[in-house]
């Protein structure tokens, strides 16, 4: 893993750097499996592969000239005789097959062709007249030629039929036609059993004769009889095949066998001692083979395993490998067909059973018990075409099990690998090994065998062939269950497309493929796969895809999945990247998105793939999500009497578990405060930077739902690395209802995002439904009053608006004027005055404060933009007398210098007009020391307030005292029985009193300690009290 | 004698908990947790005994790890150690 550039090329060097210590390997195995012989056999190194750990150890390279052309001409040769296509898609039941090639001549156009052939394919299988044998045929449009001349070593590679389909529209035209034909039953001539030309347009008396080889059709709708005709042509393809069979069968006097040889052989026997002992075994060992090559064709199951069986005793004696593999590989392929009749090539199995069902066709398979017998069948069939009576005979003893299967492809396998030229044989009868071995769910072995595979090396093959070689090794790893293998191969195909040797790189189909070997290294590409959990995954291998797939889908030319592909990158790998890749991606993705920003919308692939969007969760990621309330001023509150209704609504009983219960899952996301219509409401978002340097991110807002919601979004820039970091996204609440907040949207780096919280992992939120009541009018107050130096804060948390403070003697009155102006959009309906004195001594003051409402209201309704004055009276008269504990609780409230603080909240109410009910009691009587509260209401029941803070100070008409008058005292001490002692103070005594009086301490007769608290003054022509606590000494 | 080392600890999900190149392969059988951890090591030069050593001695540390009850089973494991074990067992 190199980091996060994105390279394409590197799969496929990786690939090969590997080869080595798995060859290696492998080697070993076939060593043990391959008894040591001299190869009769010359090795060539003809072909000119550069594999470095090759099968065959090739000679010293030929130094003289005439040497080497003698070489060139040698490999120039093999190179002709040897089959370099291989056909992957083989399986097993393939050697039961005979192979009929289909092709067009003249110009047919592709979809007529394939209409045609394709009804041709369906006849893939047939009952062959009243015996139970069946006879498959494989149909290629399209085989090379080279490959054909391997048909004597392995009969299904025999092209026996050949069909060709042509357009023919004048008479005059025909003889050409019938010429093309000719000359394309030339190129597979010398195997052909027999062919048929199907031509189509041509009409008239030419179309009129009745031909065996030619079918005349007028056009390609009206030609029902296709499938007949093919029927036919197979059974005389039948015919010459049980002929030949029983020819090459019955050829038993053994003076003159002659010996099949592969094309590359051809050369290696001229000149040969044929009389020898040797010669003759190899002759008929290959011919056994034949026959038995030819028994399974011809659906004589039984027969071809004991003539499998007896070629490979004769072969083995002989030591030719080549056909001892063959011979192996046929008892294989024919075992294989016994064990599974359902076949073994999947797809290709599937197809070749359309039309007949498979199940009526396995039980038409007679199948009785075992007579184990070993006969020679040729003396059992060598009259016409009789019923494989060999089923029934033989049956246990010749056909191998299902682990015998295994070591016998494993044997011939390693026969074959002694033969370069022979590499395609070899590579098929791995891969039909391999899939025998996914049926028999034996995964380990089988990919020894698909390894094996990959190491064959053929010629030099070309890109194309390369892609498809790969991607079948894919296939097949996925087919045993190596997911992870399976997409190791699918991403070296994908290499493979864009290779550099490719003048057209072909990025579309490298992306497909990326795309497709996803599940395979578990990746997803939904985000919330990752959500969960704990990661899934070689994060590294992933990252890598990822890139490669950034870069494929750009060179594509589609940018749009580019950023989709590098936010999932950024969104999913945060964790396992380091610093720099941090970097480096998020510069790339912001190259990317200069061009085409990122979007929340799926984008959907021509697959049918569907890419979900990638929200950037974490970039910033939130922690706590909370709604905040209104400021006091613009908090609803609740009308009593409808708090009262409501509460009585919902149960009678004080307490109920089960509505305890039920209220508690409402609470779980309902909060309990309310949001305003057209009043700006707050969120607030505690979120913190993860990347090494400073997050910038724009047009951060929230996601609403069932309130019309104008959100204004937010731009903020986060310090690399930042703690958790509060964040208040606004917006406006248009309509009313329960507006619920799911989520948040983002723009990082040119992406935007739509955050849910559902989502979102870990977050911690206190509800996020709030219920949005009609919009409320909002009132300024302003007094004539100065501000008052030191704030006093009221203790129970109601915010104040104002806060004025006045100094007054006692008696003196002041008229305090309050301006309210309506700055709000909705016009102010009603006003509601209460007052409130802070202290908890009310109903020691008095009326501090008169107001007349009704001058006021009368200016009312207060339109917007409107402003209303209102008169407050404040008159302090303290009347001091028969009120013990007034001063003592005055100083405790609070002191000044000068004099005793005041409190005396009050409050104005707005009600609405339609309820009409009695002024509200200062119920919510946690308001300042004084306030005046204004609530405006509307049908909802839910008004406003605002509470202001008047702080009067009451002064004394002296500022010193130590003048008072002894009288004073001498009334005292008559008052009470005092003993002259002093008092323990009080630490909270105040100057004023310590000047003013003494502690005086009391003794009763019976013992016990009058103490003397304090004695205070207030003011000039006023008493002097002191208060008295018992005191238990 | 030295060669290359690569070691690491699979986890139940498939993903890498441990993860440590010795020193620059072949593949040895992996050795697997009684909880299905998979530790796996590719070498490349032949030395059964050390790495025999070698997984004890892990094996042994992720089980004492494995018992502090903050880690969360599966969660990457940073650790020194391991690679003083490698230097022991695997380079000398």
């Amino acid at each position: 893993h190199d980091g996060p550039s994105h390279k394409g090329q590197p799969a496929q060097a990786q690939a090969r750097a590997r080869t080595s210590p798995a060859s290696r390997a492998l080697r070993s195995w076939r060593r043990s499996q391959a008894p040591r012989v001299t190869v009769t056999q010359p090795e060539k190194g003809g072909t000119p592969v550069g594999d470095p750990g090759g099968w065959a150890s090739a000679g010293p390279p030929p130094r003289s000239f005439t040497e080497e052309v003698k070489f060139e001409l040698r490999a120039l040769r093999d190179w002709d005789f040897k089959m370099s296509v291989p056909d992957y898609m083989q399986c097993a039941e393939d050697h039961q097959t005979l192979l009929v090639v289909v092709q067009p001549v003249g110009i047919v156009s592709e979809e007529n062709f394939f209409r045609i052939y394709k009804r041709i394919c369906s006849v893939s299988q047939i009952s062959v007249r009243d015996s139970q044998r069946v006879l498959y045929i494989r149909y290629r449009h399209h085989y090379p030629p080279e490959n054909n001349e391997w048909g004597d070593f392995q009969t299904h590679r025999k092209v026996v039929g050949l069909i060709t389909i042509t357009d023919c529209f004048s008479a005059k035209d025909w003889p050409q036609t019938f010429e093309k034909f000719h000359v394309q039953k030339e190129i597979y001539g010398s195997t052909l059993y027999d062919s048929r030309l199907f031509v189509f347009g041509l009409q008239g008396e030419i179309a009129e004769q009745a031909r065996t080889d030619v079918a005349f059709y007028p056009n390609y709708e009206d030609c029902q009889t296709v499938e007949k005709r093919i029927e036919d042509f197979i059974e005389s393809l039948f015919i010459v095949l049980e002929s030949k069979r029983l020819d090459r069968a019955t050829d038993k006097s053994g003076d003159k066998i002659p010996l099949l040889c592969v094309p590359f052989e051809k050369k290696d026997f001229v000149g040969l001692d044929t009389d020898s002992r040797h010669y003759k075994k190899r002759c008929q060992g290959r011919m056994r083979k034949h026959v038995g090559d030819l028994c399974l064709q011809a659906g004589m199951l039984q027969d071809s395993l004991v003539h499998y069986h007896m070629s490979v005793e004769l072969l083995r004696s002989v030591n030719d490998f080549l056909w001892l593999g063959a011979a192996l590989e046929g008892l294989c392929s024919a075992s294989v067909i016994y064990h599974y009749p359902g076949g073994t090539g999947g797809k290709s199995g599937a197809r070749r059973f359309q039309g007949s069902t498979l199940p009526a066709e396995a039980a038409n398979r007679h199948r009785p018990g075992a007579q184990e017998v070993l006969i020679d069948p040729g003396a059992l069939t060598t009259n016409g075409i009789n019923p494989d009576t060999s089923t029934e005979i033989g049956r246990a003893k010749n056909c191998l099990s299902p682990e015998d299967i295994i070591d016998k492809y494993k044997e011939a396998i390693s026969y074959y690998s002694k033969y370069k030229n022979a590499g395609v044989i070899e590579l098929e009868a791995c891969i039909k090994a391999v899939r025998v071995l996914a049926i028999q769910k034996r995964s380990m072995e089988a990919s020894e065998f698909l390894q094996n595979a990959v190491y064959i090396n053929l010629r030099q093959l070309s890109e194309e062939e390369k892609i498809q070689r790969y991607s079948i090794l894919s296939e097949l790893y996925e087919l045993i269950g190596f997911h992870r293998k399976s997409a190791f191969f699918k991403r070296v195909a994908a290499m493979q497309c864009v290779a550099p040797s490719i003048a057209e790189p072909g990025w579309r189909a490298c992306y497909k493929l990326l795309l497709e070997t996803l599940p395979g290294y578990s990746l997803s590409l939904d985000p919330k796969d990752f959500s969960r959990g704990t990661h899934r995954g070689w994060a590294a291998v992933q990252m890598r895809l990822l890139h490669e797939l950034v870069y494929a889908s750009r060179r594509m030319g589609n940018p749009a999945l580019s950023v989709r592909h590098l936010s999932f990158l950024l969104q999913t790998m945060l964790d396992f990247l380091s610093d720099q890749e941090k970097k480096d991606v998020t510069q790339s993705l912001e190259n990317y998105t200069s061009k085409c920003p990122g979007t929340m919308e799926p984008i959907a692939l021509p697959g049918g793939l569907i890419l979900p969007p990638v929200p950037f969760t974490k970039l910033p990621i939130v922690r706590h999500v909370k709604l905040l309330n209104l400021p006091a001023s613009l908090r609803p509150h609740k009308m009593k009497s409808l708090l009262g209704q409501n509460m009585s609504t919902k149960s009678p009983f004080i307490y109920s578990p089960i509505i305890a219960h039920n209220r508690g899952e409402e609470r779980s996301k309902k909060i309990d405060f309310q949001w305003v219509q057209g009043d700006v409401c707050e969120v607030q978002l505690m979120v913190y930077n993860p990347m090494p340097f400073e997050l910038r991110v724009e047009n951060m807002g929230l996601l609403t739902s069932g309130v019309e919601f104008e959100s204004l979004p937010a731009a903020l820039s986060l310090p690399a690395e930042s703690g958790l970091y509060p964040v208040t996204l606004v917006g406006v609440p248009q309509t009313t209802g329960t507006i619920t907040v799911n989520g948040y949207h983002t723009t990082v780096f040119g992406v935007f995002s739509d955050c849910l919280l559902d989502n979102l992992p870990g977050i911690k939120t206190s509800g996020s439904t709030v219920e949005v009541i009609p919009a409320l009018p909002r009132l300024q107050i302003s007094t004539s009053l100065p501000r008052s130096a030191h704030s006093l804060q009221p203790s129970s948390g109601d915010e104040i608006s104002t806060n004025v403070s006045v100094q007054l003697y006692n008696g003196e009155s002041q008229q305090l004027i309050i301006k309210l102006e309506n700055i709000g959009m909705e016009p102010l309906e009603k006003l509601e005055v209460t007052s409130k004195v802070l202290t908890t001594k009310e109903k020691l003051y008095g009326d501090f404060l008169s107001w007349k409402l009704e001058e006021t209201l009368a200016q009312f309704p207060l339109q917007p933009g409107k402003v209303a004055t209102f008169t407050i009276n404040i008159k302090v008269k303290l009347d001091f007398s028969c009120q013990e504990n007034l001063l003592q609780d005055l100083s405790d409230d609070g002191i000044s210098v000068s004099g005793f603080p005041l409190s005396s909240p009050f409050r104005q109410v707005v009600r609405p007009r339609v309820e009409g009910k009695p002024v509200n009691p200062p119920e919510s009587s946690k308001a300042g020391d004084y306030s005046h509260v204004k609530v405006s209401g509307f049908a909802g029941g839910t008004c406003r307030a605002t509470s202001g803070l008047l702080q009067i100070y009451l002064l004394h008409a002296y500022s010193q005292f130590g003048c008072l008058p002894c009288t004073f005292f001498l009334i005292f001490w008559q008052l009470f029985p005092v003993v002259g002692l002093e008092a323990p103070r009080k630490p909270r005594q105040t100057c004023c009193a310590k000047r003013v009086a003494r502690g005086l301490w009391a003794s009763t007769s019976r013992g016990s300690c009058w103490l003397s608290r304090e004695v205070y003054t207030s003011a000039p022509g006023f008493w002097v009290f002191s208060t008295w606590e018992a005191l238990a000494v | 004698m030295s060669g290359s080392f690569y070691f690491v600890i699979v986890g139940h999900r498939d993903n890498a908990v441990f993860e440590m190149e010795v020193f620059s392969c072949c593949s040895r059988p992996p050795h697997v947790t009684a909880g299905h951890m998979r530790f796996i090591m590719l070498h490349d030069i032949r030395q059964e005994d050390g790495i025999k050593n070698f997984f004890t001695d892990v094996y042994d540390l992720y089980i004492k790890f494995s018992m502090n009850p903050f880690y969360e089973p599966n969660s990457p494991i940073r650790s020194k150690k391991v690679q003083f074990l490698g230097q022991k067992h695997l380079l000398s």
